[in-house]
């Protein structure tokens, strides 16, 4: 079967007599996954923004130790070694956590670019 | 600030930096490569340094922030609130689409590992993995902003992280900066051997942190909006 016949084969009757050969088509599959990375990258990035400005409004949110003690670098160390179970849990992690849902995030656009519609000749 | 804590501050600054740099060396990897094989080095070492990466620096940023804060060198004033926010939203979202450009699953190693893995499980050969900065130049968005989007990202998250500037954070974000400028001076000589011209091209035409043209471009229309009023 000549390739201009077997992408016509999956495309509905009605698209593949209306649209130009050249054209790309959008797969189902393609839609899908743009509706599920952008539902992801809304809920996972965009909410908690709106989430903080809700709660904050434009004040900076303080997210640094500020201390007015002068530890000695001892002092850190014991008071690390006894949070060291806290500290070193991955899932307590906000780096990990970070990496943790982004990585399922670009699973997602992996598969978006995977289905993306494409230039037939 | 004690001038015990701003040594102790930049020392850790400075073996933060070095165990980065040292760890992704080639003499590194090459000693990785006879005692694991090459395999490992191709497949699972980008994956074993994302990973220490996860424990060193939260140990790393636990010592740091909590040495003495210092005088406050300036508060941010409530009319500077809704810049502070844009600027922390902006740093965070570079970040975040920063990862995506350049294919976070291979920039923590998680593609190459399964890539290995599987195929080895199936019994087929082993597909080389496009990984980004190593054999895949990436310059789409955000890199057609600034050459060095997440680094954006990380020094406008520090600086938004408070709105209360005390010696010890001014200190942290000079060594972010110092950091920050070593790590990409090293970076684009890497990128320069591998990528030649095609890189030196996308210097030429991109800067390296400050996306000075496209705000330049986005300001441009209102400024001549409002010579065309006045």
């Amino acid at each position: 079967m000549p390739p201009e016949r077997q992408a016509s084969a999956h495309e509905p009757a009605g698209t593949a007599t209306s649209a130009p050969a050249s054209e790309p088509v959008a797969s189902g599959k393609y839609v899908a996954y743009v509706l599920v990375f952008g539902v992801i990258f809304f809920v996972l990035y965009i909410l908690p923004e709106i989430l903080i400005f809700k709660q904050s409004g434009f004040a900076p949110v303080e997210h640094l130790v500020q201390s007015g003690a002068d530890p000695t670098l001892g002092a850190i160390l014991s008071d690390l070694w006894r949070d060291r179970a806290q500290l070193l849990n991955p899932l307590n992690n906000p780096l990990v956590r970070f990496f943790l849902v982004t990585i399922v995030a670009g699973v997602v656009l992996d598969q978006v670019k995977k289905h993306a519609p494409r230039d037939t000749p | 600030m004690s001038a015990t804590s701003i040594v102790l501050t930049i020392a850790l600054w400075t073996l933060f930096g070095a165990q980065h740099s040292v760890l992704a060396q080639g003499f590194v990897k090459r000693f990785a490569g006879q005692v694991f094989g090459q395999a490992f080095v191709d497949y699972g070492y980008r994956f074993v340094y994302f990973a220490s990466q996860c424990f060193v620096y939260p140990v790393f940023w636990y010592i740091v922030s909590h040495f003495e804060s210092g005088s406050t060198v300036w508060t941010a004033p409530a009319m500077l609130y809704p810049v502070h926010f844009v600027l922390k939203v902006t740093g965070h979202l570079l970040i975040v689409m920063t990862f995506l450009a350049a294919d976070i699953n291979t920039f923590v190693g998680i593609k190459q590992l399964w890539v290995y893995l599987t195929s080895r499980l199936r019994h087929k050969p082993v597909d080389r993995v496009a990984v980004f900065g190593h054999n895949n130049l990436v310059v789409g968005f955000p890199f057609t902003l600034v050459r060095h989007p997440m680094y954006l990202g990380i020094i406008l998250s520090l600086l938004t992280a408070t709105g209360i500037y005390t010696e010890k954070i001014v200190l942290n974000l000079a060594c972010l900066l110092l950091y920050v400028e070593v790590g990409s001076y090293y970076e684009e000589k890497q990128l320069v051997r591998l990528f030649d011209d095609a890189y030196r091209r996308y210097q030429a035409t991109t800067p390296k942190y400050l996306p000075v043209s496209w705000l330049q471009r986005l300001w441009r229309p209102a400024f001549s909006r409002g010579s065309e009023v006045g």
